[in-house]
């Protein structure tokens, strides 16, 4: 009986000491415990389209992924939501409902169509690929696509042959605009004689004015290049059909014939990590700037067609190189299409030029 | 320990304080991790401290750069002119304006700039702020300057390298450790305040490489973080910090023995804690093992003591039933031997019955004894305070004394204060005892001169003031006697059990040892005291103090002459009657006790029905109406309370209102209560006297059945003499001389001749013949005192032979005040010893 008790009071004494170290491994574990709720961290984010449109969402979506992989967050994925303002600001009211507390628009016009939501709620924090609104819970990021353009814009002087070459542009927008007079600027660097026709669609992602449009400046025009700045490859198809060259958007492995030269490649994972990790970081916004380009690789071409010469590929790695190097293709004497001198000589366009007040084309394109 | 405790316990304590040594290991490498952590948020947090001040420090670099260039964008007329005022004088930095084509269009110093080597300057003309750095050429900061919207040329200002270092080094823990500003290609643009630890080692492949990734990772979650890493036997802390600005991060390390310098001293106190703890927790063992032994210890011991004691009630117990199996057959004994005295005839035949009787009660004083002292012991007896009669108590034990002092030719004296109250509450079958056993044992050590027994009352002076002893009194009871005394050494163990003292001296004298002892006993249970007061050889005086309240304050008055006043009536009670019409029922289980209360019934012609049980009493008393019934109280089948329970219920009874009497030997006073309780008329305690019975009968008799008859003998009563009593002259017994009688004592002389009188004679002659004056004279003028000796020596001896007692004692006395040497006795002595001695030899010749 005493025994009996000696022995309880003994397991007792190490029970106790058990519990002391296991609750000082509680302890211990805070670092795990700042993974986890890392880890816990979930993004939203808002697509215009699905997931494998073979174009911007899915280059987008490839780009989420292996951010919120290599960070360890999770991701809230809400698709085919159209620039419009009510099955927007019911997926962000969602989202916000949701307890998300950073939210990604990545279509152009998001931010600016639900203003007012973002402005409302100042403890979540969006993001948007657009510089045309400013908030201090909203923070622009960007690829330089157009760097990535200039260089379309000098494989496409390179090939043409009849000096004529298309471009089916989607809105009328400083992005669109960007990117398109970063090809003219590309084509007129290898080949100043040809000429750039450009038609609008009006639409980011409506086949059948692509479609139409596309054949347009093939018949009309006579290009035998056309490249696009729109979400999906349905031009791509015609210009299959038409047998002209093409130089695709956002179309990583070339599953056409060697007529479609190459594709604007973007990686959006790069980006979405830098910014993510600020955010985790709580790092102030105030001095960061999220437009990465050719130099940290986030943009450039994704592959060549085997009808590309090595010539030209000389022509454009050296380009490539250049732009690493700081080189500013919007520098130097520039003319807009209306003849008004945008830049001077020795003068470069700023950035913030570039994004936000750039609504012209340079001098060299034609609106067929 | 191990023989003390054996094996088991000595490995169940190993054990423990492995597991105490286990964990307090798993606790102590717990609490490294755990304190390593700690260090390394703190490295950190001050790491992001350092980062975000030194990013403060760019961004007001850039800001201060951004406003000069605002002013030239505004005015690039007046550029060189409004530069050169802000030329450095320390010449810590250079400004310069670069255009596009890489031209410089004001430069304040030598500085060999290009767009190649400087990031910044491509990175401004796209419109940025930008920190660059070309080694050996120092720290840029660069800002576009513009002309509208668009970048015309970009403003520079150039820090010379160790103009950097100085301007935004890092200091950090006071310079003990190192941290430099890198870029997002890890290369450094601005070194360590302190370089001494921005060695290859450090930073190389053991170092900061190996540790990079999981630095990196640390950054994923935070803005600063920092890690523990051993290079080379040292540890450092390498930390990485994000400045707030793009690209561009804080890296260092600091030793550990600067951020964790307490380290060890904690280690070592939690060390010396968990020692403390186990050298406490084997401490604390040894303790419980150690008690536990001894608690087994005490629990046996605590056993043995238990089964002693119950050993010691047994015995208690044991004597106790003894004693009152003993009493059975005495009682019969004694009750048949009453018988004998009554009814024989024959002087002889009564002269034995006679002994028997004396004998026979003492044996049954001695009976009682025990059992009192047996009960004291075990804790049975009882004091029972009652309202009592003084007179009635000192009476009796006067009339119980009175016969042995008168035998021993000893005066009983009574000195009874007559302003004792009348009557007291208290115990008083124990007070009567106690005087009893005084008197008596001053009787029985005393051979001449008297025993005197005083009685005071005393005015309870203790607590005058207190109502409570107001009405008490403190009985001074005194015995003191002329007899032999008690030795001063001998007084301490007078009152113990057993014990009697002077043991050769006494050897003659009946007696156990119990009766003073009982005394104290029982005095103690009343709260009284006793003293004792005594000179050896002349005598001893007992005193008694008891404390008793007082019932009736009158005071008793003469004793003596209450005495016999008392003799009368109780003489009148006892006259004989006949009732030969009457018929009782006795029923007893020993034949003896029936034959016994037949026997002393004889002479009064009462019809009488015996049972040997309750159940044959009951037969009897449904058949036939009785006078009186007697039931005995403990009975085999049934006894006495439920016979007579069932007496009273029985429907066909004709002994309804027959008074019935318990017969009993359960002397207890609450007894009496008990059996009156019940519903008995009276009780009689055993053994049975006889002037009890009768005065019983008569008490319940019909009076018209009762016939008085004349008494035959009332030489029992007219003997009694209660003032200082002389010894009354002897009964005379058939063939003691009347003329010798003041010298012999018959008795004990016929019992040292076997009681042949003829031989008594022929002793006597021969006392007469062996005369031993004249030799006594002779020695005592020759003062030979050793011979004389000798001769009082044979005087002693053949005198106690033929009953001379008192020249057997004189001599007695001589011849130890020889052998003490005590000549002034002898001479004092011899005259008078030598005169009783001729006196006596006159008287046998006379005869």
């Amino acid at each position: 009986m005493k025994s009996k008790i000696t022995i309880i009071a003994l397991l007792a004494v190490v029970a106790f000491f058990v519990l002391l170290y296991l609750s000082f491994s509680k302890v211990g574990n805070e670092e795990v415990k700042k993974i986890a709720e890392a880890q816990k961290l979930r993004i939203g984010f808002v697509l215009l389209s699905d997931t494998a449109d073979n174009g911007w969402n899915e280059t987008h979506y490839r780009g989420i992924r292996s951010a919120c992989d290599s960070l360890g967050v999770q991701m809230s994925l809400i698709t085919e939501i159209p620039e419009e303002r009510v099955p927007l600001e019911k997926s962000v009211n969602d989202m916000i409902a949701d307890s998300l507390k950073i939210i990604v628009l990545t279509s152009y016009s998001y931010p600016i169509i639900i203003k007012d939501i973002i402005e409302s709620h100042p403890d979540v924090m969006f993001y948007g690929i657009n510089w045309e609104f400013d908030a201090p819970n909203y923070k622009a990021y960007f690829a330089r696509i157009y760097q990535a353009r200039y260089l379309a814009g000098i494989l496409a002087g390179a090939m043409t042959k009849t000096n004529h070459v298309g471009y089916v542009a989607a809105m009328k927008n400083i992005q669109v605009y960007r990117g398109l007079n970063a090809f003219i600027l590309g084509v007129q660097s290898v080949n100043p004689k040809a000429r750039v026709y450009v038609r609008w669609t009006n639409s980011w992602n409506e086949g059948e004015v692509e479609t139409e449009n596309a054949n347009k400046l093939i018949d009309s025009s006579g290009i035998d290049v056309i490249a696009f700045h729109q979400d999906r490859a349905y031009i791509i198809e015609v210009a299959e059909k038409r047998g002209v060259y093409c130089i695709g958007n956002h179309v990583e492995n070339n599953r056409f014939s060697s007529k479609m030269l190459s594709s604007i490649a973007l990686n959006w994972g790069i980006i979405y990590k830098d910014f993510i990790q600020d955010y985790i970081q709580k790092k102030d916004n105030e001095n960061m700037d999220y437009w990465l380009g050719l130099e940290k690789d986030a943009v450039g071409l994704a592959f060549y067609s085997s009808e590309v010469p090595d010539s030209v590929k000389t022509l454009v790695n050296d380009a490539i190189e250049r732009i690493k190097a700081g080189y500013n293709m919007f520098s130097g004497r520039i003319v807009d299409s209306n003849g008004k001198v945008r830049s001077e000589e020795g003068e470069t366009i700023s950035d913030e030029v570039l994004r936000s007040d750039m609504e012209w084309l340079v001098k060299g394109a034609v609106e067929p | 320990m191990i023989k003390k405790f054996g094996m088991r316990p000595l490995i169940g304590l190993l054990f423990f304080v492995l597991i105490l040594l286990v964990v307090g290991v798993l606790m102590q490498v717990k609490f490294s991790s755990l304190f390593q952590n700690y260090v390394e948020k703190q490295v950190a947090f001050q790491a992001e401290n350092y980062a975000s001040a030194i990013g403060e420090r760019f961004v007001v670099e850039l800001k201060a750069l951004a406003g000069i260039s605002a002013y030239l964008s505004a005015d690039p007329q007046h550029l060189e002119k409004m530069l050169s005022t802000l030329k450095d004088g320390n010449d810590e930095y250079n400004y310069g304006v670069v255009a596009l084509n890489g031209n410089h269009i004001y430069s304040d110093g030598d500085q060999d700039v290009r767009a190649s080597e400087f990031k910044g300057i491509s990175e401004s003309f796209h419109g940025s702020r930008y920190i660059s750095y070309y080694k050996g050429k120092g720290l840029m900061f660069s800002v576009p300057v513009y002309s509208g919207k668009n970048v015309r040329y970009v403003l520079y200002r150039l820090y010379k390298e160790e103009k950097a270092v100085k301007n935004f080094g890092v200091v950090c823990y006071s310079g003990k450790g190192y941290a430099a500003i890198r870029d997002s290609r890890d290369s450094i643009i601005v070194r360590s305040a302190n370089d001494s630890l921005g060695t290859d080692l450090l930073w190389g492949e053991n170092g900061y490489e190996a540790i990079r990734e999981k630095l990196k990772n640390g950054l994923n979650i935070s803005i600063a973080t920092a890690a523990k890493w051993d290079v080379d036997g040292s540890e450092y802390y390498y930390f990485v910090a994000d400045l707030k600005l793009p690209g561009v991060s804080l890296t260092g390390l600091v030793p550990a023995e600067v951020v964790a310098s307490e380290k060890d001293g904690i280690s070592f106190l939690i060390l010396w804690v968990f020692g403390l703890l186990i050298f406490m927790f084997v401490i604390a063992m040894i303790y419980v093992l150690y008690s536990e032994r001894k608690a087994r210890e005490n629990k046996e011991l605590l056993r043995e003591k238990e089964s002693a004691e119950s050993a010691s009630r047994a015995k208690s117990l044991f004597l106790a039933n003894m004693s009152h199996e003993i009493r059975t057959p005495i009682n019969g004994i004694l009750g048949m031997d009453s018988m004998l005295l009554k009814e024989c005839k024959d002087e002889n035949l009564r002269d034995y019955a006679l002994n028997i009787q004396n004998a026979g009660h003492t044996l049954l004083s001695l009976i009682n004894d025990i059992l009192d002292i047996s009960k004291i012991e075990s804790g049975k007896m009882e004091i029972l305070p009652v309202k009592y009669s003084v007179f009635s108590v000192l009476s009796d034990c006067y009339n119980i004394v009175s016969t042995r002092a008168r035998d021993k030719h000893l005066d009983l004296v009574m000195d009874i204060s007559p302003d004792i109250p009348s009557s007291l509450f208290g115990d008083e079958v124990r007070i009567k005892q106690v005087i009893n056993n005084l008197l008596s044992n001053a009787v029985k050590y005393t051979n001449e001169g008297s025993v005197m027994l005083s009685v005071r009352a005393e005015k309870n002076n203790l607590s005058p003031m207190s109502e409570k002893f107001a009405n008490e009194v403190v009985l001074c009871i005194q015995v003191k006697d002329t007899g032999i005394g008690i030795r001063e050494r001998d007084r301490g163990k007078l009152f113990q059990n057993f014990v009697r003292l002077d043991e050769k001296r006494n050897r003659n004298i009946e007696g156990t040892g119990l009766g003073l002892n009982l005394t104290r006993q029982l005095l103690d249970m009343m709260g009284g005291t006793i003293y004792v007061d005594s000179v050896y050889g002349q005598g001893s005086t007992f005193t008694v103090r008891l404390l008793q309240q007082v019932s009736d304050e009158t005071p008793i008055g003469d004793f003596a002459k209450l005495y016999k006043q008392h003799q009368k009536t109780v003489g009148e009670a006892h006259e004989c009657f006949e009732a030969p019409d009457a018929c009782v029922l006795v029923a007893d289980d020993m034949q003896m006790n029936l034959k016994v209360f037949a026997g002393l019934l004889k002479e009064t012609k009462i019809q009488i029905d015996m049972a040997v049980n309750g159940a044959e009493a009951l037969r009897y008393i449904q058949k036939k109406h009785y006078d009186v019934i007697f039931l005995d109280h403990m009975m085999p089948v049934m006894d006495g309370i439920e016979a007579f329970r069932k007496m009273k219920k029985l429907e066909e009874n004709p002994n309804p209102i027959t008074p019935v009497v318990m017969l009993t030997a359960n002397a207890v006073v609450d007894a009496k209560n008990l059996y009156m309780d019940e519903g008995f008329s009276d009780y009689i305690t055993k053994p049975m006297r006889e002037e009890v019975l009768l005065a019983t009968l008569k008490k319940f008799l019909p009076k018209n059945l009762i016939h008085v008859v004349k008494k035959k003998t009332d030489d029992e009563l007219a003997s009694v003499d209660p003032t200082p009593v002389a010894a009354a002259p002897v009964a005379e017994k058939s063939g003691a001389q009347p003329s010798l009688s003041d010298f012999l004592d018959t008795a004990t002389g016929l019992a040292y001749c076997m009681n042949d009188e003829k031989f008594y004679r022929e002793m006597q002659e021969e006392y007469v013949k062996g005369d031993k004056t004249k030799e006594l004279a002779e020695f005592f003028e020759k003062e030979d005192f050793e011979n004389y000796r000798i001769v009082v020596h044979a005087l002693k001896s053949s005198s106690l032979t033929i009953g001379a007692t008192k020249v057997s004692e004189a001599a007695k006395a001589l011849e130890m005040a020889c052998k003490e040497s005590n000549l002034g006795f002898v001479r004092q002595n011899h005259a008078a010893f030598v005169e009783k001695y001729t006196a006596l030899l006159a008287a046998l010749k006379n005869s």
